[in-house]
């Protein structure tokens, strides 16, 4: 997006100077005097040779005053402990006309030349690269260690310049740009007729432009800027994928658990149970629950067909009289309805007891039948150390929904970021490209 | 940095979770399940209330 045209020149001096406008007479000042080839005229807006004796016009103040600047030209702030003056301002827009940006020209005379580009309220801080950029031939290049993905290619043309510049900058001026990010980074390429230039950007929060030049009130933030990271420096991709592995771990732990589960048989028999009288309660012989503490599943199966079958039971410590209560209910429905077969409920009814001491137990059992069935045969089975899932999902589930939750707002930004490139990857038509952000 | 933070999260949360989860499991602890109730005999039937 931003671009710096030619390499600055060398050699810092240190002075200002001023001199007369050929057009009008009024004081113009060079603040990178001997580095600045044109400066305009804050007076009546031409555009002046800052190396000629005579300052000739080089063009007429035909762009007049269409833009103003957020930081005033001559504003001092400080980026990242360097203390920056703001010495040009460039308005420019795509061939297409469909947005713009702003460009401010910094100068520091021991750092050289920065640009500071402003777009839709995002600012990025950007300087000439004096490294060319490895092509990885598709469509990235490579650029210390990073890799930078094709974002937007088209044409900037310059619609207004105010202050000075270190190049003959000229309102109309065309070039060609390319920009690559791997955000918080941009890579920009120009291509101006045979020469083809760098520059290497950073994204910086508004804030911290905002705190450096005191602006009051910072430009209006829009969408998501081609190399603005996710707030906060999160990488949502990075965290969501270490929440699954995370959630793996705790998978591996609890197949470890499952594999060493006993699922021994402690009790299992064949009853009868019936509608009424006393014949409804059954106590069975007791049976005993070995050491050490572990759970138990109570299991009830009975060939009930468009029928229930429910039991009260509780399993009852022959010593301590400490019971634990688990009802079951035997309900298994199934039919045919417009030709489709359909089925509901199961002939098998569990329920797991939490952490049972050792000792000796029976079962106490209160049957109850439907109205129209005296008696049914059902089967009770009583397990030991069976594996128990409930609580992995309870431990996991903050992890997935971590991973859930930084996965979408992830690709929600992505998808903002995207969509004003030329590689959007969710579009309203056909065609979406894979891009993984 | 809120990643780091949030990552060194993430890494304290699972080692909690997973010798939780051992221990859980270990003492077969079962969430939801019904807990246990007391003794709770009725004199006359013999049998325990439900």
């Amino acid at each position: 997006m931003a671009g710096e045209s030619p390499v600055p020149p060398a050699a810092p001096p240190l002075k200002v100077a001023a001199f007369r406008c050929a057009a009008c007479g009024a004081p113009v000042t060079l603040r990178a005097p001997g580095r600045s080839q044109v400066a305009s005229c804050d007076s009546c807006g031409v555009v002046l040779d800052a190396n000629d004796p005579n300052h000739r016009v080089l063009a007429g103040a035909v762009q007049g005053r269409k833009a103003a600047p957020d930081i005033p030209l001559g504003a001092r702030g400080a980026l990242g402990g360097v203390t920056w003056e703001a010495i040009g301002f460039m308005r420019r827009r795509d061939g297409s006309a469909a947005y713009g940006w702003s460009e401010y020209l910094l100068y520091n005379p021991w750092r050289g030349f920065r640009w500071l580009v402003e777009s839709e309220g995002h600012w990025t801080l950007v300087r000439m690269s004096a490294d060319r950029p490895d092509d990885n031939g598709d469509g990235s290049f490579s650029y210390r260690g990073e890799r930078y993905k094709e974002f937007l290619s088209g044409s900037a043309l310059v619609q207004y310049v105010e202050g000075e510049f270190y190049w003959r900058v000229e309102v109309g001026e065309r070039v060609s740009v390319s920009d690559f990010v791997a955000p918080p980074h941009i890579l920009s390429r120009e291509i101006s007729g045979d020469e083809i230039s760098w520059s290497h950007g950073e994204y910086l929060p508004a804030d911290v432009v905002a705190s450096a030049f005191r602006l009051d009130p910072p430009p209006y933030q829009i969408g998501v800027a081609a190399c603005q990271p996710f707030p906060g420096g999160i990488k949502p991709r990075a965290l969501a994928a270490l929440a699954l592995l995370m959630v793996g771990a705790l998978f591996t732990l609890q197949l470890y658990t499952v594999v060493r589960s006993e699922s021994k048989p402690l009790y299992s028999a064949d009853l009868t149970a019936h509608a009424a009288g006393p014949e409804r309660q059954i106590v069975t012989p007791p049976f005993t629950v070995d050491i050490p503490t572990r759970d138990l599943e109570l299991v009830a199966s009975s060939p009930v067909n468009n029928n229930w079958l429910y039991l009260d039971a509780s399993l009852v410590n022959e010593s301590t009289q400490e019971s634990f209560p688990a009802d079951l209910e035997v309900s298994y429905y199934q039919g045919v309805d417009d030709g489709e077969s359909w089925s509901e409920g199961s002939q098998r009814a569990d329920r797991l007891l939490s952490s049972v001491p050792p000792g000796v137990y029976h079962l106490e059992i209160e049957t109850t039948l439907p109205g129209n069935m005296p008696a049914r045969d059902f089967h009770v089975e009583v397990i030991r150390d069976v594996p128990v899932w409930r609580s992995f999902w309870l431990l996991v589930a903050p992890l997935l929904a971590v991973a859930l939750g930084l996965g979408i707002a992830g690709f929600s930004f992505e998808a903002k970021r995207w969509s004003q490139s030329d590689h959007p990857f969710v579009t309203s038509s056909s065609g979406n490209d894979d891009h993984d952000g | 940095m809120l990643h780091r933070r949030l990552r060194a999260s993430l890494l304290l949360y699972a080692a909690l979770a997973g010798m939780l989860l051992l221990g859980l499991n270990r003492r077969g602890w079962v969430p939801f399940a019904p807990g246990r109730a007391g003794p709770d005999i009725d004199p006359q039937r013999g049998f325990h209330h439900k």
